[in-house]
């Protein structure tokens, strides 16, 4: 008994410190930027949203536009699309019983990619950098090559994983090879999108968050419930269904709403690597391998982690960005580093 | 009421890449039992196994669990009835003993329910069953491959089912450990009323601790029943060459020696 109460009160205080953690970093990425807004006037704002706390506090449009529309809306797409992008990681890793499987193992990266630089080659760079086009290039780019994959596993009739993975590769390989050919031949037009395929979240807006949030949100919502199962999944296809799991159909599932959520988040901010491979092993250094906890805690993990390297990208080389794709390797890299030697766990891949 | 056997096979043919693996095998196997499917290598005694538990492609009509054909069952309704132990269990690191043990109480949760008071209990009692609570807060990899293996039995004893499959559960074990691990089936198929199936090439401890023994040989069952019946020279001398012979000890145990 007295072991249970102490799990779930371990679960509730781990969580308390992720949430206020992450609500401290929103606050703290709120307040730095090119712009330089008093502490106090963003911490008074936010606080006018209370009822009854300085609600005829009144912030001039300039400074609200900043915080409300360019920072507000940056910091959002940063969290869902690390915490989206950590949880498919954990996922894929989970599915395959691999832990080098990242959420592109498959070739959603490549897939958008090319869908993106057809869509450039093909569209007006003013007309396709108008609307959601540049999105909804990527998703369905992302999605087709997911479709593809499972398609070519149907048709081998392989219940193996590696054939799924040698598709996912070949397929991957082919869509890189054919977005290198379309950037050379048409090199003056490259430029536009390689804030696409280094990963960015400059152009984010409201508009974008809406619609490419929800689903990565439904995502982790739905993958939370699977944390049993997926546990279960790491003791082989045949013995999960010892235990009445329908091990095929499960993987099936997860991996499909995986790769959903990695191609909203690729929609939303570019190819962002690092985060899917790393956040997920980060979490298990630190809580362990049971995928219930590692689930929501890597969720946050990522949120928090991308949140705060986007906010060294809009800041290092103010009113220059690195691209994120670079940066999240150049913060993750030492950090992980630092916490495999200090854990000094016996690494088992 | 009609007593059904535990699990009856009718008329069971298998065929892989146009070999016969397994051929018109009808076997019915009591409850109360510990049950010894033996044979040379390569033999079928795992894809007989495997097909109890739906993992070959036959016509399920074949194989009845209390009764029912399996093909009417679920797989959460078969992992409530049959406990199925592996030859090679893949244990994945950085789990800890009890948690392990706990995935045995899985077919028995809805889905949002998650383990409570009960299934910890249960853990706790598989688990001093096989002498291995003094694990329960280890790490799973850590341990020797035979407390491994005391600990994948736990687990199939926290699943609770009226039946247990174990495919070669002492391969790899010590002279000792293979026999404690049989001992402790044997206690489960007489005390808990368990039904116990192992197939197994330790042909010694299968003969001292069994109460029913299958021989199989290519496919076929040459023999079939109580053990001191099932087992005598000339079926071990077809199973396994001329040169093996059953002898008697000085206490009065029957193993098998060869010539060589």
């Amino acid at each position: 008994m007295l072991k249970i109460k102490n799990q779930f009160t371990n679960m509730l205080l781990t969580s308390t410190i992720l949430v206020l953690t992450l609500l401290v970093v929103i606050f703290f990425s709120l307040i730095i930027g090119v712009a330089d807004i008093p502490v106090i006037i963003v911490a008074k704002s936010l606080m006018s949203f209370f009822p009854f706390i300085f609600n005829d506090f009144i912030i001039s449009d300039n400074w609200h536009q900043i915080i409300y529309e360019i920072r507000f809306p940056r910091i959002v797409a940063a969290g869902i699309v690390g915490a989206g992008l950590s949880c498919a990681g954990l996922t894929y890793q989970g599915v395959f019983r691999n832990h080098l499987a990242d959420p592109y193992l498959l070739g959603i990266a490549s897939g958008s990619a090319l869908a993106v630089t057809i869509a450039n080659y093909f569209i007006p760079a003013t007309t396709l950098f108008s609307f959601l086009w540049v999105q909804l290039f990527a998703f369905f780019g992302g999605l087709i090559v997911i479709c593809c994959v499972y398609f070519i596993s149907f048709f081998t009739l392989s219940r193996n994983f590696s054939t799924v993975i040698l598709a996912g590769i070949a397929l991957s390989s082919l869509c890189t090879a054919l977005t290198f050919f379309l950037l050379m031949i048409q090199s003056e037009k490259s430029l536009s999108i390689l804030s696409f395929l280094f990963g960015s979240f400059n152009t984010v807006d409201w508009e974008v968050v809406v619609y490419a949030s929800p689903i990565i949100l439904c995502g982790i919502f739905f993958l939370s419930f699977y944390g049993r199962t997926l546990n279960i999944l790491q003791i082989g296809l045949e013995e999960s269904k010892t235990l009445g799991i329908d091990a095929h159909k499960m993987n099936v599932i997860l991996i499909f709403v995986a790769s959903i959520m990695t191609c909203s988040a690729v929609a939303l901010a570019g190819i962002i690597g690092f985060v899917g491979l790393v956040i997920p092993h980060l979490c298990r250094l630190l809580f362990g391998n049971d995928y219930q906890r590692l689930i929501i805690f890597s969720g946050f993990i990522g949120a928090i982690f991308l949140i705060l390297v986007d906010d060294s990208v809009r800041t290092v080389i103010a009113p220059q960005e690195i691209p994120i794709g670079a940066m999240t390797a150049l913060v993750g890299s030492p950090l992980f580093i630092y916490f495999l030697v200090i854990k000094k766990r016996n690494y088992d891949l | 009421m009609k007593q059904f056997a535990s699990v009856s096979i009718c008329n069971l043919t298998l065929h892989k890449s146009n070999s016969i693996i397994l051929n018109n095998i009808n076997l019915d196997i009591e409850s109360g039992c510990l049950t010894s499917i033996i044979g040379p290598t390569g033999t079928g005694k795992t894809s007989l196994l495997r097909s109890i538990m739906k993992f070959e492609k036959i016509s399920s009509e074949n194989i009845l669990i209390f009764g029912e054909t399996i093909a009417n069952l679920k797989l959460s309704e078969i992992a409530r009835k049959i406990a199925f132990i592996h030859q090679d269990s893949v244990l994945p690191g950085g789990l800890l003993v009890k948690d392990y043990v706990l995935f045995g109480r899985y077919p028995y949760l809805g889905f949002f329910e998650n383990t409570n008071v009960q299934d910890y209990t249960i853990v706790e009692n598989a688990l001093n069953q096989v002498n291995c609570y003094k694990f329960y807060n280890r790490e799973l990899i850590t341990l020797s491959g035979g407390e491994q293996q005391l600990v994948i039995i736990a687990r199939a004893i926290a699943q609770q089912t009226p039946i247990i499959i174990l495919d070669e559960p002492t391969a790899n074990l010590d002279f000792g450990l293979s026999a404690k691990l049989m001992s402790i089936l044997q206690h489960l198929a007489h005390d808990e009323q368990k039904t116990i199936i192992i197939a197994t090439h330790d042909i010694n401890n299968a003969i001292k601790f069994s109460d029913k023994l299958v021989l199989l040989k290519k496919g076929k069952i040459i023999a079939h029943g109580n053990t001191e019946h099932a087992i005598n020279n000339s079926n071990i001398r077809d199973l396994y060459g001329s040169n093996v012979k059953l002898t008697t000890t000085l206490n009065g145990e029957t193993v098998i020696d060869s010539n060589y």
